[in-house]
Parts: structure tokens; C-alpha cells; sequence
């Protein structure tokens, strides 16, 4: 599958900030100083940059972005992804090793125990080092928040 | 039908004696009610501040008051105090949620700032732990010797503040209309950083709570010149708002700042929380705080304490958000209006309709400005004035919104 | 012999005489490195959680305790940054941008070694330098102030050229996308809450370790875990890993010491001037490397002169930080707030009066910031070579276990679980960055520079109007600015030709 990366990259970072240029418009002059000129010169700068991806894009159709790899990376973005809703959902300390262990058998295919005891250590620190030591409470989740 | 009568009689009877029993031991259970809750107690900022440290200490000394409870500390930053708040206001009012908050968030209420999701007034009061004087301190090469040197400065007075929308900035702004100051506040200067600025001379002076300037101004750098809350043999002779202000508004503005000083590190609980538990927190608030131990540690800390409990503080709270509207209104053009006021030394070119206009010269043109008589401050030879005594020729500095009707804020007429 | 003199040696003899202050010292380092270390937990936090710990101390025991403690966070610091690619501190995150790369060829035990004699240095070059500018320490540090402060940020904004690599337009395009970031939130000067879309959390901005943990540790995590294989491309045979390699490391400190000597001085500088915050030294200095380098193009590919000039200054700040907050009782920076309140407590009070009557306290301070530093670099020798194994370990094994610090430490930062929503999108905007070539170092700059410079902007408009840029020292700082822009397109086209020919 061929993305022409540079451009989509570009065409997002031309969004950004046309969209925040159209916000600061509605801000008190001191306010609206600095996000319009920078904003001003990200766009115009994206808009160069969008425009020689495309034209050097046809002129060299790139075979780099065809990379191998990039669908474990894909898949790789998927599980931060995860161990983030997981984090959000129920908390650090329950999210945390089941998602370590998950990951572990899972996508790497390794043995269940080398996975628990993983799992159980990054428990262990975080429990021990966060919550006991430094009395640093650890986010419990929406769920949590929901009961 | 025989075989299921007795069972059916014996479910009957426990029911029927548990419906009876379980109210009343709930009811001597209340005295113990903390026995073995954990009550949590809500910082608004990160770890380490001031609020912090007073909260911890006042946390590990309720758990010690309250047999058999644990109290655990809970940070919740953010948005200058505002998003922990929030979360304390709607949190479960068990008495297992209580916190600690900036105070001057009592001015982001009155103003109705958004974001802001509570109603200070209806909170469960528990008790406030300090007092926090405000001084205004200048630096010592500023050149300003007094509070009059500011009344009478020919051009605008650089202070620093926090930022729009903090207390020193508002409290600056009040203060400034409320004595007639000509200063011009430069906001952005968190922290230290007005100190440093003081030193560097960019700015002549800053407003904040005296025990956070009182290295500043022992260390020599800097003199104070104005104090509001307080007492003057913990502070020393320095002029105090009361002495200064003549007027109702002037008056008024001083009572706010002061009820603010008086209420600092507040612990509270969100409203509605049952009046036995809130008298066992209360309880064990004044406990806590007249705890020999705490006071040592506060000691060491170098945290004063000056607390205040329970009713008094609900009292102290309720009277400082009961603002008749007018006053409202004048906070809200005061600290909003500050920053579009415009300043200049002119002489009066005309005097008109017994002084609800004069007219003056400003940069080449000619300026129109109404005079108010409940919102224009006037000053003639140094004394507070009536309008009507505003007479063509003489030389005044004016500030004044520019726009509309030009309303001056204060006109001070020489000699 | 000087009364001055004497009293700089009694102070150093009398600590290195007292075991009680040596065992403090010494207890001290693990706890700052390991603050250090852990993403988002950071020097400021230790000092915060360890003044309950210190209140029985006697006043002198307790301030080297913090002291020491707070002096090598930044060397801990640099640890997971080289090993893993997660900056334990924002300012570390300079460290990242070639100690990573260079973990990846299998140089992690030179990294290290060079991040650590690095760290020693400046660390002992800032506390030196702040003590030969006693003298003149009053107007060096008020001669600092809004307008210097714009013209400095907008300095280190020009490095973004230089840290653009091969795309000039890129790095400015993700330059710029730092600095309007940088204008989320409450705005002080005006009370308008900027981009924050009714989300209260927006309203300091968006937080720095966030920031940098999407975008540098997120990308390489994702890479590792495709890749498969280790950090370290390299496998442990061919790399020749040992000691020997961590001393080699140091010896390159040895070797590039004249930009190790200048970033010292540099961070020193940054340190002792209020305002300007942690990540602008160790950005400024790695910017400065790059400029200054002739061989501009190895940067970021592993050059070891990329790892030296960061950490040299995020020591070095440490001792400059200390004097205003000594001297003055203002503190030089936020973590410098917490150590005032701690030595208040303790019963110093700081300012003036310190040079008057205790100048030997703090003469014994100024030399525990430096033995501190030196004592962290023969202790983490020791175990370098086992710590610098880990690139060596399974990238799969590592992976999950840094997901999850990484979010830790992004919430622990900015205290709020909506944090993690932007740690999520930065986090596939850094994949997007990484994987298409686009630099990402512009960025950090934009984010912690933009706010520095538009505040100091307005502030120096509304005391001198636009005419504070003629002031004598803006004028040199301008030069400054100019000379910057001028010698990189000077590197560019001399660049150019070469290649042409």
C-alpha cells in the first residue's frame, strides 16, 4: 500500500493550524498575537511542503513507503492504543499486568510464566515504589470513578 | 401448608427484627461513624506547595483525632485550584471527601468565571488553619516612601502581578481604585518572579501575602508601604486599607480583602454532608489544630496557624460572597476595566452640567469624559471631592475608559 | 594566603572530615537518580517528599542531604534516555535525540559512560563558576530580564534551523507546531483561556514530560517491538561491551573538552538567570553543539557530542540555580522553590545576610554540589556495565514494561488522566513524525521556548514599549540572533558547494 506519507503529514499539520488560526481570530488582540503569526507560517510552510510532496511524489513514486514492517507497527500502535484504554478503564494497577501479560503471550508468543513474573514485578514496583514509598496514589480508572 | 408456615414465620420474624434492631444501632453507630472509613482529603495543587504541606499536616493530625479512621491525601492539580474544587463540590457528601482550596476562588465566583462549577457558600464549612495578611511592598530604590507617593504619582506606578484573573492581580486592581493609586499592573510575574522584577527595577513594586515577601523585605530589598488583614505588632507600623479609605465603595473593597486574609488553607466538604458527621470532622478539625504536636511541627515548618472553626468560618464565607450587586459590579469593572483605562495630566478646558463633564486635551485632541458621582473618585488638593467642585483651569490627572462616554475613573486636581 | 582562600578549603576539609556528611552524601545520590530516572517523577517531587525525612536533621546535614540529592537527578535521568529512548526528566529529552541512536549501534556503555563524566563536569565546572562570579553575581543576574528572556527563547527557536537535518521546511513546519502548542492555555497576560476547548486540565498547557514521552519514547517503543531484536542492533559479541566502554565514554568528555567547557558555562548562565526554566539550558546547549560543529549532519544519528553538551548543562544549571536562591532567597528555578522552603524549615534563612555571616555554609553547599557529582560518577561505575546490558535484552520484553512507565510517568507529571488522551494523540503524531523522516527535536524547542518568549514579549511591551529591542544588552542579544541565522546559511551553502564539487 503506497501512503505518500509527507503529504498526509503536511495535509494534517495544514489543518492544525488553519483550524487554531480561525480560533485565535476570536481572541482579544494580545491574545490572538503569537498564535496567528506562528500559525500563519506553519500554514503557509505546510502548504509548501504538502505541494513539493506531491510533485516530487510523481515524479519518484517512492517504494520506501511500502517499508517492511509496517503492518507489525501498525499492529504495534494497536497495543499502545490498548494499554492505554485499559489504563483509562480500570487503573494502573490492575491495567498494567494484564495488559504486560497480555502483550507478552500474545504478540510476542512468549511462555506464560517469563509473562506472570514480568507482570507481576511491574506490579510489585509500581504498587510498592508509587503508592507505599512515595504515597503517590496511581489513577483507578473510569470505571472507578463510575461505582 | 402446615411444613411451610414455620419457615415462612421464622423469615417473618427475622425481617420483622432486623427492621426494628438495625435502625437503632445505626443510630449509636453514628457517634463512631469514622471508625475504620477512610476519609480522603483533596489537595487542588501538585504535590509540594503550600497547600500541600498545610493539608498533610492537617490530614495526619484528623487521623489522629478521629479514632480508627484512616485520612488519606489526594492531589488534584489543576486550572489554579479550580478542577479540584470541582471534583470536591460534587464528590459523595458522606464526610469521607473533604479538601483544601485557594480562597481566591471566592473571586472567580463573584465574576463567574467559566470553568467554575461550584458555590462556595453552600459548602460544609470545617475549618481554615491561617490567616494570610496581604502587603504591598515596593523596592527600596523604587523611590516610593509611602502609599500617598502612589496617590500621587504623576505617571503610572508599575506593579506586578501573577496574572489576570489571580487574586494579586484582582486585589491589586481593587486596592488601586479603592485608594486612588496611578499604577499600571503588569501581569505575567508568577511565583518569585516579582521580587526578581522589583530588584531589576522594571517594576516598582508587587502585592502578596506577607509571609511569602517578609525574606524579601527583611533581606532588605524591599519596604512595605501598605498592609491589609493582619495585626500591626506581627507586621510592624505599616498604614492598613481601613485607615486609608474614606468612601462606601473604598470601604467595602477593604472588608472583602480582609475577610479574604482572614480565611487561608480552608478545609471543606461538599454540601449536604449530614450535620453529625460534619460535627465529628468539626470536632475533630479543632482538635487537630490545637494539637501541641502540630503546632510544633507547623513550627518547623515556619507555617503559621491561626485557625478558626466550623460555624465561624461558614459566617466569615457567606459574608464575603453577600455582595449587594452594585458592589459586584464594581469589582467586575474593576478588574476587568483595569487594563483599558487610560491615564494623562491635563487641565480642565471646561466644567460642565456641575461637574458630570469636563472636558480636557489629550495628545492633541480634545476629550469629553462623564464624571459619575458613585463611580468617579475625585480628589481636589490632595482630599476626596465632590464633582461639583471641579472648576475650569484647574490641572488634574484623569483616568478615565476610553469609548462610549469617556466615564473617568478618578480625577486628581492639584492646588 | 586570603581570608577568602581559607575559607574555601576549610569548608571542602571539613567536609571531606565529617563522615556524617559524607554518608549523607553518598545516601543521596541513588535517591536523585532514581528521581531522575523514573519518568515524570523528577527532581522537584524528591525534594518534596523528602523534607518530612530531613526535618530532624541539624540545618548543615539536612541542606547537603538536599543538596546532593537534587545535584544528580539529571545524571539518573540520563539513563533511560540512552537505554530506552524515554527521557526520565524534560530536560533529558535532549539527551534522547542522540544517546538513543547511539544505544542502537551498540554503544549504549559510551553513551553512558560519556552522559556520566559529562554530568560530573559540569556539575563541577557550574558550581565552580558560580563561585568565581560571587563578585559580580548581583548585576550578571539583574541584568536579566523580560526583554533578555524573549531574545534568549528566540535564540534557541533559531537552533530549530540547525536541528532540521536535511529538511530545513519540516523542522520549521514541527517547530511552529511546538510554538502555537506552547499557547494552550490560561493566558496570564490577558485571562483568555487559549485552545483549551472547556478543558479545565488544558489550562496550564500541555505538559512537557507528556509532550516529549509521545514523541520520542512512544515512536521508538513502536519501532522496537515491530523490529523485533534488541536496542541494540548491534549484538553483544561484536559491540565488545565492558567497562572499558563506559571509560571510553568519559575520556570522550576528555576529548571534546573545549564544547564541554563551553556548555558548562553556558548552562551555569541559563542556571543563574531566573526565568528561563530547565529544558532551555540543555536545548540551548545541544543546539549550540550542533552549530558549532562541523560535522553538523551526524547529529542525531549518534554523535557523542550530543550527549556531552546536554548533560553537561543540565548539571551545570543545578550549581547556578543555587545562588540566587542562596544569595537572594529568590529561587533561581521551580525546584530551586522547594529547596528555599526546605532550608527555611530547616532554619537557613537565605539572602544576603548569608555572605555576611555564613559564607562558610555556603561554601560547604557549593562543595557538595561538587563532590556530589563526583562521587555519582565512581558510584554508577560500578554498575554501568550491568545497567548498559539491558539494550541487550529482548526488545519484547522491554517494550510492554516501557509502555507502561511511560504512562505512568506522563500522569504522574501533569496529575490527570485526560493527560493520557494527549499522550495518545501526540504519541501517533510522533509514529507519523518518525516514520516519515520529519525531525522532532523542533518540536520540545517550540513547546518550551514559545511560552518564555510570548510572555516576555508582552511583559517588555508593556514596560518599554517596542523600544526595549535598542537597550544595550538586547542589542548584543540581537546580534546574537542575527549571527545564528547568518552562520547557518553560511553551513548550508559552504555545505552545498562542497557537495557540488
Amino acid at each position: 500500500m503506497t501512503i505518500n506519507g509527507n503529504a498526509v503529514i503536511s495535509a494534517i499539520m495544514l489543518a492544525i493550524f488553519s483550524a487554531m488560526l480561525i480560533m485565535a481570530a476570536g481572541y482579544p488582540p494580545e491574545a490572538r498575537f503569537m498564535p496567528t503569526i506562528v500559525g500563519f507560517a506553519g500554514a503557509i510552510l505546510s502548504l509548501v511542503q504538502l505541494w513539493r510532496s506531491l510533485v516530487s511524489n510523481r515524479r519518484v513514486p517512492r517504494t520506501e513507503t511500502d517499508r517492511p514492517g509496517w503492518h507489525r507497527e501498525v499492529r504495534l500502535l494497536g497495543w499502545f492504543a490498548g494499554f492505554l484504554l485499559a489504563i483509562l478503564g480500570v487503573g494502573f494497577l490492575i491495567a498494567a499486568p494484564v495488559m504486560v501479560v497480555g502483550f507478552l503471550v500474545v504478540d510476542q508468543r512468549e511462555r506464560p510464566i517469563l509473562a506472570g513474573a514480568l507482570a507481576a514485578g511491574c506490579l510489585a514496583v509500581l504498587y510498592l515504589v508509587f503508592e507505599v514509598v512515595l504515597e503517590l496514589s496511581l489513577y483507578r480508572g473510569l470505571v472507578a470513578q463510575f461505582l | 401448608m402446615k411444613r411451610l408456615r414455620r419457615p415462612l414465620a421464622a423469615v417473618l420474624y427475622v425481617i420483622f427484627g432486623a427492621a426494628v434492631l438495625l435502625p437503632s444501632s445505626k443510630v449509636s453507630a453514628d457517634d463512631e461513624f469514622f471508625d475504620g472509613k477512610t476519609i480522603t482529603y483533596i489537595v487542588a495543587t501538585k504535590p509540594g506547595g503550600g497547600y500541600d504541606t498545610y493539608g498533610r499536616l492537617i490530614a495526619k493530625y484528623l487521623e489522629k483525632h478521629l479514632p480508627g479512621a484512616r485520612v488519606i491525601v489526594k492531589n488534584v492539580p489543576g486550572a489554579g485550584h479550580i478542577i479540584g474544587t470541582n471534583q470536591l463540590y460534587h464528590a459523595k457528601p458522606d464526610g469521607l471527601t473533604i479538601g483544601s482550596f485557594n480562597t481566591g476562588l471566592i473571586y472567580a465566583q463573584l465574576l463567574k468565571r467559566e470553568g467554575i462549577r461550584f458555590d462556595l457558600r453552600q459548602m460544609s464549612w470545617i475549618g481554615k488553619a491561617a490567616s494570610e495578611p496581604r502587603v504591598l511592598v515596593v523596592g527600596i530604590d523604587s523611590g516610593i516612601a509611602s502609599i500617598q507617593d502612589l496617590q500621587r504619582a504623576a505617571d503610572p506606578v508599575r506593579l506586578a502581578s501573577s496574572g489576570i484573573g489571580t487574586s494579586s492581580h484582582n486585589e491589586t486592581a481593587l486596592l488601586g481604585h479603592a485608594l486612588g493609586l496611578n499604577v499600571k499592573i503588569i501581569p505575567g510575574y508568577g511565583g518569585t518572579e516579582g521580587e526578581m522584577g522589583i530588584m531589576r527595577g522594571e517594576v516598582a513594586g508587587t502585592l502578596g501575602s506577607y509571609s511569602s515577601l517578609r525574606p524579601f523585605v527583611d533581606n532588605g530589598f524591599g519596604r512595605m508601604v501598605l498592609r491589609v488583614g493582619g495585626d500591626s505588632g506581627a507586621i510592624g507600623s505599616v498604614p492598613t486599607v481601613r485607615d486609608l479609605v474614606s468612601d462606601n465603595d473604598g470601604r467595602a473593597i477593604a472588608a472583602l480583602i480582609e475577610s479574604q486574609t482572614e480565611l487561608g488553607r480552608l478545609t471543606a466538604g461538599p454540601p449536604g454532608i449530614p450535620s453529625d458527621r460534619l460535627a465529628l470532622l468539626r470536632g475533630a478539625y479543632e482538635k487537630a489544630l490545637s494539637d501541641a504536636d502540630l503546632r510544633q511541627q507547623a513550627n518547623r515548618l515556619s507555617i503559621p496557624i491561626d485557625p478558626l472553626f466550623g460555624e465561624a468560618v461558614a459566617a466569615n464565607v457567606g459574608l464575603a460572597l453577600t455582595q449587594p450587586p452594585a458592589s459586584v459590579a464594581l469589582l467586575a469593572s474593576v478588574m476587568n476595566a483595569d487594563a483599558a483605562t487610560t491615564s494623562v495630566k491635563a487641565d480642565l478646558l471646561e466644567v460642565t452640567a456641575k461637574g458630570k463633564r469636563i472636558r480636557f486635551h489629550e495628545r492633541g485632541k480634545t476629550v469629553v469624559s462623564k464624571v459619575s458621582g458613585s463611580r468617579t473618585r475625585v480628589f481636589i488638593a490632595g482630599r476626596a471631592d465632590d464633582r461639583a467642585n471641579l472648576k475650569k483651569g484647574m490641572t488634574c490627572r484623569i483616568k478615565y475608559l476610553a469609548g462610549g462616554d469617556n466615564e473617568a475613573r478618578l480625577i486628581d486636581c492639584g492646588d | 594566603m586570603s581570608i577568602e582562600t581559607d575559607i574555601y578549603l576549610a569548608s571542602l576539609i571539613a567536609l571531606l572530615g565529617s563522615p556524617m556528611l559524607l554518608a549523607l552524601i553518598v545516601a543521596a545520590i541513588p535517591i536523585g537518580m532514581f528521581f531522575g530516572a523514573v519518568p515524570g517523577l523528577g527532581g522537584k517531587l524528591g525534594i518534596a517528599l523528602l523534607i518530612p525525612f530531613v526535618f530532624g536533621m541539624e540545618p548543615l546535614h539536612g541542606a547537603v542531604f538536599l543538596v546532593a540529592m537534587h545535584a544528580v537527578v539529571h545524571t539518573g535521568g540520563s539513563i533511560p534516555s540512552i537505554l530506552f529512548g524515554i527521557p526520565g526528566t524534560g530536560p533529558d529529552a535532549a539527551t534522547v535525540v542522540d544517546g538513543y541512536p547511539m544505544a542502537q549501534k551498540g554503544q549504549a556503555g559510551r553513551a553512558l559512560g560519556a552522559s556520566l563524566g559529562a554530568s560530573g563536569i559540569g556539575g563541577v565546572i557550574g558550581a565552580m563558576a558560580l563561585a568565581l562570579l560571587l563578585p559580580v553575581l548581583r548585576p550578571v543576574v539583574l541584568s536579566f530580564g523580560p526583554a533578555e528572556f524573549f531574545l534568549l527563547a528566540i535564540l534557541g527557536v533559531t537552533f530549530i534551523a540547525a536541528l532540521s537535518g536535511d529538511s530545513l521546511v519540516k523542522g520549521l513546519i514541527v517547530g511552529c507546531f511546538g510554538l502555537v502548542l506552547a499557547t494552550i492555555g490560561m493566558d496570564p497576560m490577558t485571562g483568555v483561556a487559549r485552545f483549551t476547548f472547556g478543558q479545565l486540565f488544558l489550562w496550564e498547557g500541555i505538559d512537557v514530560i507528556t509532550a516529549v514521552l509521545a514523541l520520542f519514547a512512544i515512536p521508538e517503543m513502536i519501532a522496537l517491538g515491530a523490529r523485533g531484536g534488541s536496542v541494540s542492533a548491534v549484538s553483544k559479541d561484536i559491540a565488545n561491551y565492558g567497562l572499558r566502554d563506559v571509560i571510553e565514554g568519559i575520556f570522550d568528555v576528555g576529548r571534546h573538552w573545549w564544547l564541554t567547557l563551553r556548555t558548562s558555562i553556558i548552562g551555569a548562565l541559563v542556571g543563574v538567570v531566573p526565568g528561563l526554566g530547565g529544558e532551555a539550558a540543555s536545548w540551548l546547549c545541544y543546539g549550540h553543539a550542533v552549530q558549532s560543529s562541523k560535522t553538523p549532519e551526524r547529529f542525531g544519528k549518534g554523535a557523542v557530542e550530543g550527549v556531552i553538551a546536554p548533560e553537561t548543562a543540565n548539571n551545570s544549571k543545578e550549581g547556578g540555580a543555587l545562588l540566587p536562591t542562596l544569595f537572594f532567597g529568590i529561587p533561581g528555578s521551580s525546584g530551586m522553590v522547594l529547596l528555599l522552603g526546605a532550608f527555611v524549615t530547616l532554619g537557613i534563612q537565605p539572602g544576603p545576610q548569608l555572605i555576611l555571616y555564613h559564607l562558610d555554609l555556603v561554601w560547604t553547599l557549593v562543595w557538595a554540589l561538587v563532590l556530589a557529582n563526583v562521587i555519582a560518577v565512581a558510584m554508577f561505575l560500578g554498575i554501568a556495565r550491568w545497567v548498559g546490558l539491558l539494550v541487550f535484552v529482548r526488545g519484547g520484553l522491554l517494550v510492554p514494561l516501557i509502555f507502561v512507565f511511560a504512562i505512568t510517568g506522563s500522569y504522574l507529571s501533569s496529575g490527570n488522566w485526560k493527560s493520557l488522551i494527549v499522550l495518545f494523540l501526540l504519541g501517533f503524531l510522533g509514529y507519523g513524525l518518525k516514520r516519515f523522516d520529519w525531525p522532532r527535536p523542533p518540536f520540545v524547542i517550540g513547546l518550551v521556548l514559545g511560552g518564555i518568549a510570548e510572555e516576555s514579549l508582552h511583559k517588555a511591551l508593556a514596560i518599554w514599549g517596542p523600544a526595549f529591542l535598542l537597550r544595550p544588552q538586547s542589542l548584543i542579544l540581537l546580534s546574537m540572533v542575527a549571527a545564528s541565522i547568518v552562520f547557518y546559511v553560511w553551513r548550508r551553502r559552504t555545505a552545498r558547494n562542497a557537495h557540488d564539487d
